[in-house]
């Protein structure tokens, strides 16, 4: 199992801010070819930036300040803006939450899929590109393909258009797939016929994929590995079942309390009080500490490190983890 | 139209009571065609019994929303009765019907940032639906009412004087609630109202709706697409699909007994970790402007047979209190 993508100490600021508040603050994670990693948090955790930064796509308004992002044995950070261009869409694919911010209205989906081909793989020729278009239209399910690749976006359904992003994404056969939120926008029918066709693709190419969302649901049944996001660190992560049927932090118990379920016939949702933090703003210690319910004068006046567990496969950074000395 | 069975909750129960509501809206498919009529709500029928939760789910074109706009009276019903409290609302109301409906439903909607006006502040926001109504003899009462029921939403009289951009999408929307209680309503249509809060704070939002319930004899509508929030906080359940109801029933037997394969699929489909399998539904939800032909949900059904493709089921009883429109209800393993 070979690792695709090490991010190591990756820091965000925020420039715009006094002080430079770092909105991703030394978060590390490793993703392996053809394996799913989670990356779990509310807004404003980080998750987001984490993966702008990952591939250098970061709003004028942030400054990149640290780490380092290891893709293959290289680091992006010291790619040239042009090798990384041809890196975005080619090696590694990100999908949003919104389709129609990577589809452009005025261009037929056989124009823009057929992009991709002639950009990274140099095909030449509207025919050709078509052709490319159609096959990956295939890949990804579309009916009718020949007759679809001349249609414009408007003319497909929200789910149909995540389809056809994706295509984008995976035609050059990414070794990194990049999801930020691919399903929140759309129905829950359609949302896992959505992750089955990236599972698929996945399994067919051995690609590595990182999958951003809220939804612990989608997480324990799609991710193999998950990251837990607040306030722009990760708290803890590990393999999804461990994780998730033994919450070592605090928020990571809490959040999981905090989610309905259909047959659970709870009377009332365990809560988090309060809020999470705005991006940047806290304090020295921990940034859960002040809706923590077991923290302590120490929690609130320095980050604890990450603690490793059960034969290094899980860490939590936490003064008083559950189920472990504190 | 076909004949809808009447729901069975007993008449002294109802607060609520829905029959056979109908919107069709007419559109034109494309620029210039001729207009063609579009069902979004299809002879819809249910009640709601004083103090308890009916639960609207369903995916986006279900017309739950459509549901909530007729009975806040935002929009007027095409056919069908909704009755309020033995008043009636039909396309023509008199006055008096009109500002009681105003008082005693209040709708609180998904995204409290479009709610709120962003130039108030939260004391001017929450006083507005009473200064309109002129509930209140002087200022000084408005100030003590408005903290009362900020109080109430778990806000304090630090949030009064603030503006909506300085408060967190958990506070808006308990601005919005306080809004919506100023009046003392009896019932609060709420559509979506946690859809776009964090888990976290969704939790809260749900726990104080559920209290403030308990406190105030609320009834409630609510709507979401979200199975689960729709399960925690309900006493009884319509799943909606094309603008009609799939199944209706009690709690307790729409979740844990399930009859139609739509509600089973939708149960699968939020709870994707404890699915057998992934392959749960084909396609998508037709478009409304052509509805297919017997069971609005067969071209996506598993087991749909052929009677399914030409013979609409009807809603029928399979228990006290549970309804299905399947035809192979009863034969199918929940």
């Amino acid at each position: 199992m070979s690792e695709i993508l090490r991010v190591e100490n990756l820091t965000t600021r925020l420039s715009a801010r006094d002080g430079s508040a770092a909105a991703v603050d030394g978060v590390s994670f490793s993703v392996h070819a053809g394996r799913t990693l989670g990356l779990v948090g509310e807004s404003g955790s980080g998750k987001s930036l984490t993966c702008l930064s990952i591939l250098r796509l970061l709003p004028p308004a942030l400054s990149q300040a640290g780490g380092s992002v290891w893709f293959k044995g290289e680091n992006l950070f010291d790619k040239s803006p042009r090798a990384m261009t041809a890196i975005r869409g080619g090696q590694i694919g990100m999908i949003l939450q919104d389709p129609m911010t990577s589809i452009n209205p005025l261009f037929t989906i056989g124009d823009q899929v057929g992009e991709v081909f002639r950009y990274h793989r140099g095909v030449s020729g509207r025919r050709n590109l078509w052709a490319r278009a159609v096959e990956t239209l295939r890949r990804v399910h579309i009916p009718a393909a020949e007759e679809r690749v001349g249609s414009y976006p408007h003319q497909f359904s929200g789910g149909m258009r995540q389809r056809i992003a994706i295509g984008m994404n995976v035609g050059c056969e990414p070794d990194l797939l990049i999801a930020d939120e691919p399903t929140t926008a759309l129905d829950v029918t359609i949302r896992l016929q959505i992750l089955s066709l990236l599972r698929e693709i996945q399994a067919a190419r051995g690609m590595a994929m990182i999958l951003v969302t809220h939804d612990l649901h989608l997480v324990s049944r799609f991710c193999d590995e998950v990251a837990v996001m607040y306030g722009g660190r990760i708290v803890e992560q590990g393999p999804v079942a461990r994780v998730f049927n033994d919450p070592a932090h605090p928020y990571t118990k809490g959040l999981i309390g905090a989610v309905p379920k259909i047959a659970r016939h709870a009377e009332r949702l365990a809560v988090i009080p309060g809020q999470p933090p705005l991006a940047g703003e806290h304090g020295a210690g921990c940034r859960f500490a002040p809706r923590c319910a077991k923290a302590q004068p120490r929690c609130f006046s320095h980050y604890p490190d990450d603690r490793r567990f059960e034969d290094d496969r899980r860490a939590v950074a936490c003064w008083v983890p559950e189920g472990l000395p504190s | 139209m076909t004949a809808i069975p009447a729901d069975t909750l007993a008449d002294t129960d109802a607060f609520i009571r829905i029959s056979g509501l109908t919107k069709t809206y007419h559109v034109r498919p494309r620029f210039l065609a001729r207009p063609r009529p579009l069902a979004a709500v299809a002879g819809v029928s249910f009640a709601v019994e004083e103090g308890g939760t009916f639960g609207l789910v369903g995916e986006s074109g279900s017309g739950k929303s459509t549901i909530a706009k007729m009975l806040i009276g935002a929009e007027t019903q095409s056919a069908g009765d909704i009755r309020i409290a033995d008043r009636r609302f039909g396309p023509r109301l008199s006055a008096e019907d009109d500002a009681w409906r105003r008082r005693t439903l209040q709708p609180v909607l998904q995204d409290p940032t479009s709610a709120l006006n962003p130039r108030l502040r939260v004391a001017s926001i929450v006083a507005e639906p009473m200064r309109v109504q002129g509930t209140q003899p002087d200022n000084a009462a408005y100030e003590r009412r408005v903290l009362e029921l900020l109080e109430k939403v778990g806000l304090t009289a630090a949030h009064a004087n603030r503006r909506p951009s300085e408060l967190s999408g958990g506070q808006r929307q308990r601005v919005a609630i306080a809004r919506a209680l100023a009046l003392e309503p009896r019932v609060l249509v709420l559509d979506e109202p946690v859809s776009a809060l964090d888990v976290s704070i969704q939790a809260q939002v749900l726990n104080l709706l559920k209290d403030l319930q308990a406190e105030l004899k609320l009834t409630y509508l609510l709507i979401s697409h979200d199975l689960a929030v729709v399960a925690y906080m309900s006493s009884r359940i319509g799943v909606l699909y094309l603008g009609q109801f799939m199944e209706i029933g009690d709690k307790a037997d729409v979740i844990a007994r399930p009859a139609h394969p739509y509600t089973q699929t939708l149960i699968a489909a939020s709870e994707p970790e404890n699915a057998a399998s992934l392959d749960l539904v084909k396609g998508e939800i037709p478009s409304p402007l052509a509805p297919p032909p017997g069971c609005p949900f067969h071209p996506r059904c598993g087991q749909a047979v052929a009677r399914c493709r030409t013979d609409k089921p009807l809603l029928r009883p399979i228990g006290p209190n549970h309804h299905v429109a399947c035809h192979l209800a009863g034969q199918i393993a929940g």
